[in-house]
């Protein structure tokens, strides 16, 4: 989960990816630690005659649970022979096996994973314990340790785990040591099945147990797993089958290996320790045998109904798409490759399978790989073929649309938009590209190329983020007061920066490229840079005006691995071109310092984003004199399950609490960038009855942006913009933290406090807290922000001052 | 069938070729003999293809067979038998039904129905050349204005449209298939299949160069195949309907008074009329009929389910269609939607509110939904209007009020649990007007 630079050298420190390595949580500067999204794994004993079942885990959780693939930490004895590891990886993408103290984990194996302190939550399983159904609630419990009535699962926290719990838990061990005997708490492979017993009945022998671990679950006890639970339909209870050999009861006669661990924690923890129903959970009574062959479980995951999870998904798909050359397990391998942004790995899976013509859907995936590395011609051709198919032809037609847009085609891009609309007008991309290249005569006169600057940017499209689209007018006013085609020639970063486009930049007096998040890599995939600016290294080399980096970001995602290696090339590339190299906030430049041999290091400087000081670079701003009695609310939906994981209905839940605490004192509304925000609005209305009126900024000029912004009493975002704008505007802000780069910006302000992580257990009431400090005291808060802004102001102007000479004057 | 019909097809229809229309009274023309052996000949081809064993088209042809033989038998006048017998030829057997038309046209080379006939089988056996030609003799004895004279322009344009298609494609290729340049004439279903199987073969092993090659040849292809199941429309664009997410459509009726008007013989029997077109918004469902002074006059907003015909052509601001199965949702609002009748319509956001972003899914809620309760929901979901009534909801205690073509629409059986719904959220009920706001 953390993204831990590492600082062996330039293009070395590949990220580590969603596997935390231990002890990684700790660092404050890993994504993880920022943002607080809890991290869950789950775990197993294994020793060789448990094997078997946690191979049977392994193989039913993905089967089971699709669209579920947690870190897995399986604890072994130290004498498991090594061909054990093969057979645990070839069930999961990231299995950790961490060895335990050679001669085995004494009488109680489960308590190991009181040893794994490198997660918030832990899910353990108990030996032979099966998947049979969706695991709910054992993704969702985010702070109270449970445990299932009889061996199933163990769900611990780490805020629990701590040294006198440690000591307590060592002390029940040894006295129960002592009480019973060497031969307590011995492992056996599995419990022989005893006759008369039937799904549901309690065991007969079990001392402590009271009802068996699989009950139908009780009312309430599962909830979706997901980034948006919602009160989902009550879950009956699994299929027997669903695990061959294990039924749905808990054990029949016989002591289970690890019910004394279990009774011994219950002892311990008392009262804290919550009962899990366990209804998703069955008890394998007897190994199959033989067990799966891995071709088997591939073939079946494949199969199994409801969402999968892409790691899994890629895992089991590739060698199966390799064993049989299936066309559609591929498509699906490459689509969760494309997901996660690995598109040469998408590229690659395409590649080695064989196509039919009819196979449109397939096409249209490897046409999207394919473009996404640039290889636009060969992507064409397979686009096309998708559109012999009525059903995949509009969003092959949109892509196709992309490809001509991005080589500053915009007739042809026109072209296929329509077509996209004549097979499905209802086809949103298709309007949407349509819309962008449409023709339109020109604005205002546009200025002689000597006395322009041209501006490489993100140039929000029409209803785009809003916050994104104040940012180049911000950007162009930090070097003079004249913004429009006069003094600048706008370049869209995503558009491939050709021949045409290096000729035009040098005749021009300088090309300055900013603000925002630009260095990531999968809004606009390209094979030239890896990030937002689709530029080949040997073109940026040859742009022969100053160059100027503005206030760019490094806009990675908790949880999403970035692959460095071609970028840090392009990187370099960029920083030795750059006349000026500005980084946003000291978190980016710190990233960034990370991937450059350490000559270049001096080169990456500190330029705030301008939006963050937009009333003292925007001319004849006066402050306010009255304001709003609003708050304003902002969420972002853009890649859900990184920023919220499981957590969202716990998010939703707190959201609704603050909203209606601070909805006593303030008009509460909801400002969104985007319509994708909205979702936040109907959620909280359907969720909780509150209906929140809408600001739709995404129709907003920047005018009316920045006024929306300068009058309403306080902003409470998630989206980046969403603080620095109303900051900027002179509006006091609280930033929800769900994304790194709003923590790096309040650790520049010294203003940590203004953040509150979307995970945060008691979200509600620290936000309703803050937002009511603010209120009740809303002119010192407003000069508390005219104060922090003073320095990023002092910073800009500084800058300014040497970039108006790069230019060659003030571009009034 | 292609195959062994074209030996056939072109011994007939080379006489024709060489100038003459027809070539009537040549030798070799045909002769309903020839159409009867031709017939028998094809009989053991014809059982195994009658797969469903029903023998509908078989039997058609059966009858005008026998009919044709008794006529020919009796020295009666053949004309229209062998016209019935080629026409029920058509398509399985378009080699049967040349012989037919040239039949026909050996008697009679005036025959209208003869070239129409000879044109149609011509066209079914892929003769594009021919079948133009036989069109255009048709047309040359028929009258302008005539529908056969619209089908036979039509057809002309669809036939020259698919040989411009096939010499665009050939030249896109550039000598690069010459087995599918050997198509070049002849029937247009076999260099179909030879394009296709070019590029079948090609596209997995073309390196980047070849691929970029191919990209104008398999746009073609594409093209054709794609039009064969969705032809072109007229206008995607449908006069410049713009499609509203769901936040866009709140936007729009924001602040807002609007009244639902029911399909209802309680609204009819009122006059209410004057107090519906007061409202700011008017919203009317499925197949609405207007009596001015029942119902008032104008339609904001129409909402309707994806499968009802009618009313589509009603010129309104709003048009929401509603719709379970996003593929069949898609259909109608590509082949239903009017260019120019509504500003607005709604995206996919707003296909199924109650389901979608009400989160209900068919489990929970199992009863089908009618629209005007969607729509209720919708709007109480919303929460943006200052005034919502419901007028005329007496949920299907009085007959329905609505366009006669819509009167085989069944009412739904079981609305217990909208009604349960609306009169939980209703503040305040007068007369035949229930208000949510």
């Amino acid at each position: 989960m953390s993204t831990q630079s590492s600082p062996t050298g330039p293009g070395d420190g590949t990220p580590q990816g969603p596997a935390a390595g231990p002890g990684a949580g700790a660092d404050v500067h890993s994504a993880g630690g920022l943002t607080g999204k809890r991290r869950v794994a789950f775990a197993a004993y294994a020793d060789e005659g448990r094997l078997p079942g946690v191979l049977a885990l392994l193989r039913s959780l993905a089967l089971t649970n699709p669209g579920v693939c947690e870190d897995f930490v399986v604890l072994y004895d130290a004498a498991l022979p090594a061909a054990a590891a093969e057979r645990v990886h070839a069930l999961h993408p990231r299995a950790e096996l961490r060895a335990v103290a050679r001669g085995g984990a004494g009488p109680y194996p489960l308590l190991g994973v009181l040893g794994i302190d490198d997660y918030d939550t832990v899910v353990a399983f108990c030996a032979g314990t099966v998947a049979a159904g969706p695991l709910g609630e054992l993704l969702t419990l985010r702070t109270a340790p449970a445990a299932t009535a009889a061996p199933g699962a163990l769900v611990l926290q780490r805020a629990q785990l701590t040294p006198e719990f440690r000591q307590r838990v060592a002390a029940a061990a040894a006295q129960a040591q002592a009480t019973a005997g060497p031969d307590a708490g011995r492992t056996t492979p599995a419990e022989p099945p005893t006759a008369g017993s039937t799904p549901g009945t309690p065991p007969t022998a079990a001392p402590e147990a009271s009802r068996t671990a699989a009950e139908p679950p009780a009312a309430g006890s599962a909830t979706d797993p997901g980034p948006d639970p919602g009160p989902g339909p009550e879950r009956t209870p699994p299929a027997a089958d669903a695990a061959p050999g294990s039924r749905p009861a808990g054990k029949a006669g016989g002591a289970h290996p690890d019910a004394p661990a279990l009774a011994l924690l219950k002892g311990v923890l008392g009262d804290a320790l919550r009962e899990l129903a366990g209804g998703a959970l069955a008890h394998l009574t007897e190994p199959e045998a033989p067990a799966p062959s891995d071709a088997e479980t591939q073939a079946a995951y494949l199969k199994a109904p409801g969402v999968t999870h892409p790691d899994l998904l890629v895992h089991f798909g590739t060698p199966l798409a390799a064993r049989t050359g299936d066309v559609d397990v591929a498509r699906r391998v490459a689509a969760a490759h494309i997901a996660a942004g690995h598109y040469q790995e998408a590229v690659d899976t395409m590649a080695s399978v064989t196509l039919p013509l009819a196979a449109a859907w397939p096409h249209e995936v490897y046409g999207h790989a394919l473009m996404s590395v640039s290889r636009y011609a060969e992507a064409r051709t397979h686009l096309l073929a998708a559109t012999a198919a009525a059903e995949h032809a509009a969003p092959a037609f949109a892509r196709l649309a992309h490809i001509e847009w991005v080589l500053g085609d915009d007739a042809s891009a026109q072209q296929y938009a329509l077509a996209g609309l004549d097979a499905d007008p209802t086809h949103g991309p298709s309007e949407e590209m349509r819309q962008r290249t449409v023709p339109t005569p020109a604005a205002q006169e546009s200025g002689a190329p000597a006395d322009q600057v041209t501006h490489v940017a993100f140039y929000m499209p029409h209803q785009g983020n809003a916050g994104d689209k104040l940012l180049p007018e911000s950007v162009r006013l930090a070097f003079g007061s004249d913004t429009g085609p006069r003094r600048w020639h706008s370049v869209h970063a995503h558009r491939l920066f050709d021949e045409a486009a290096l000729t035009a930049a040098n005749s021009r007096r300088a090309l300055v490229v900013g603000g925002g998040g630009l260095f990531i890599p999968d809004t606009a995939p390209n094979g030239n840079s890896a990030w937002q600016w689709n530029v080949a290294d040997d073109t940026l080399r040859r742009i022969e005006v100053p160059v100027i980096v503005y206030a760019v970001g490094f806009n990675a995602f908790d949880g999403q691995s970035y692959r460095a290696r071609r970028f840090a090339t392009a990187l370099r590339t960029l920083v030795e071109k750059s006349a000026f190299f500005g980084l946003r906030n000291h978190g980016s430049i710190e990233k960034v310092r990370a991937m450059l041999p350490p000559h270049l290091h001096d080169r990456v400087r500190f330029q705030p984003c301008p939006t963050t000081v937009t009333r003292q670079i925007t001319g004849g701003w006066t402050d306010p004199a009255v304001r709003e009695d609003t708050v304003l609310l902002n969420a972002a939906y853009d890649r859900a399950g990184l920023r919220f994981g499981h957590d969202y209905g716990h998010f939703l839940a707190e959201m609704a609490a603050a909203v209606r605490a601070i909805g006593a004192r303030a008009e509460v509304r909801c400002v969104a960038h985007a319509q994708a925000d909205e979702r936040f609005v109907f959620d909280l209305r359907r969720e909780h009855g509150i209906s929140l009126p809408v600001v739709p900024m995404y129709d907003y000029d920047n005018a009316r942006i920045t006024d929306t912004y300068a009058r309403t009493r306080l902003v409470i975002g998630m989206r980046g913009h969403a603080g620095m704008i109303p900051f900027g505007c002179g509006t006091p802000v609280v930033s929800l933290i769900s994304h790194p780069k709003m923590a790096y910006f309040l650790a520049d302000i010294d203003r940590p406090e203004w953040g509150v992580s979307v995970h945060h257990p008691h979200l509600g009431a620290r936000l309703a807290e803050q937002a009511l400090a603010v209120l009740d005291d809303h002119e010192a808060a407003v000069a508390d922000v005219h104060d922090r802004q003073q320095l990023l102001w002092k910073v800009t102007q500084a800058n300014a001052a040497d970039l108006r000479q790069l230019v060659g004057g003030p571009l009034d | 069938m292609t195959k062994t019909l074209g030996r056939r097809l072109f011994g007939f229809a080379r006489p024709a070729r060489s100038g003459a229309r027809g070539a009537p009274g040549a030798p070799g023309a045909a002769t309903a003999a020839d159409c009867l052996r031709l017939y028998e000949e094809s009989a053991a081809g014809r059982d195994t293809a009658d797969g469903n064993g029903d023998g509908d088209g078989g039997g058609a042809l059966a009858d005008a067979a026998a009919q044709l033989r008794k006529l020919s038998a009796a020295g009666g006048e053949l004309t229209d038998a062998l016209l019935a017998f080629g026409g029920a030829a058509l398509p399985a057997e378009p080699d049967l039904a040349l012989a037919a038309a040239d039949a026909v046209l050996a008697r009679r080379k005036g025959s209208r129905a003869g070239w129409q006939l000879r044109a149609r089988a011509l066209e079914a056996a892929g003769d594009l050349e021919g079948a133009v030609t036989a069109f255009q003799g048709y047309l040359e004895r028929t009258d302008a204005g005539s529908g056969g004279a619209a089908e036979a322009t039509a057809r002309i344009g669809a036939l020259r449209a698919a040989q411009r298609w096939r010499q665009d494609v050939l030249g896109a290729l550039d000598g690069a298939a010459p087995e599918v340049a050997a198509r070049a004439e002849g029937p247009l279903a076999d260099f179909e299949a030879a394009l296709e199987r070019h590029l079948d073969t090609r596209l997995p092993l073309a390196g980047a160069e070849e691929m970029a090659r191919l990209a104008p040849v398999v746009a073609r292809y594409a093209d054709r195949r794609r039009h064969r199941t969705r032809p072109p429309l007229p206008d995607p664009l449908f006069g410049g309907t713009s499609r509203l997410r769901i936040g866009e459509f709140r936007n729009l009726i924001a602040g807002r008074s609007v009244c639902l008007v029911a399909n209802s013989a309680t609204v009819r029997d009122g006059s209410l009329g004057a107090v519906i077109d007061a409202y700011d918004l008017v919203v009317r469902f499925t197949s609405f009929r207007i009596e001015p002074a029942a119902t008032g006059e104008r339609t904001d907003i129409h909402a309707t389910g994806h499968r009802t015909a009618q009313n589509w052509d009603q010129k309104v601001t709003t048009r929401l269609v509603f719709g379970d199965k996003p593929g069949e949702w898609r259909q109608a609002m590509r082949d239903r939607m009017r260019p120019g009748a509504q500003r607005f319509t709604g995206d996919d956001s707003l296909r199924r509110p109650l389901r979608g972003v009400g989160g209900l899914s068919a489990d929970r809620w199992p009863a089908p939904l009618t629209c005007g309760f969607e729509m209720a929901w919708l709007l109480d979901f919303l929460d943006v209007s200052p005034r919502l009534d419901l007028i005329g909801f007496d949920f299907f205690a009085s007959e329905p009020f609505r366009l006669p073509e819509a009167s085989h629409i069944a009412t739904p059986s079981d609305y217990s649990r909208e009604k349960a719904w609306v009169m939980d959220h209703a503040r305040h009920v007068e007369g035949p007007v229930i208000s949510l706001r």
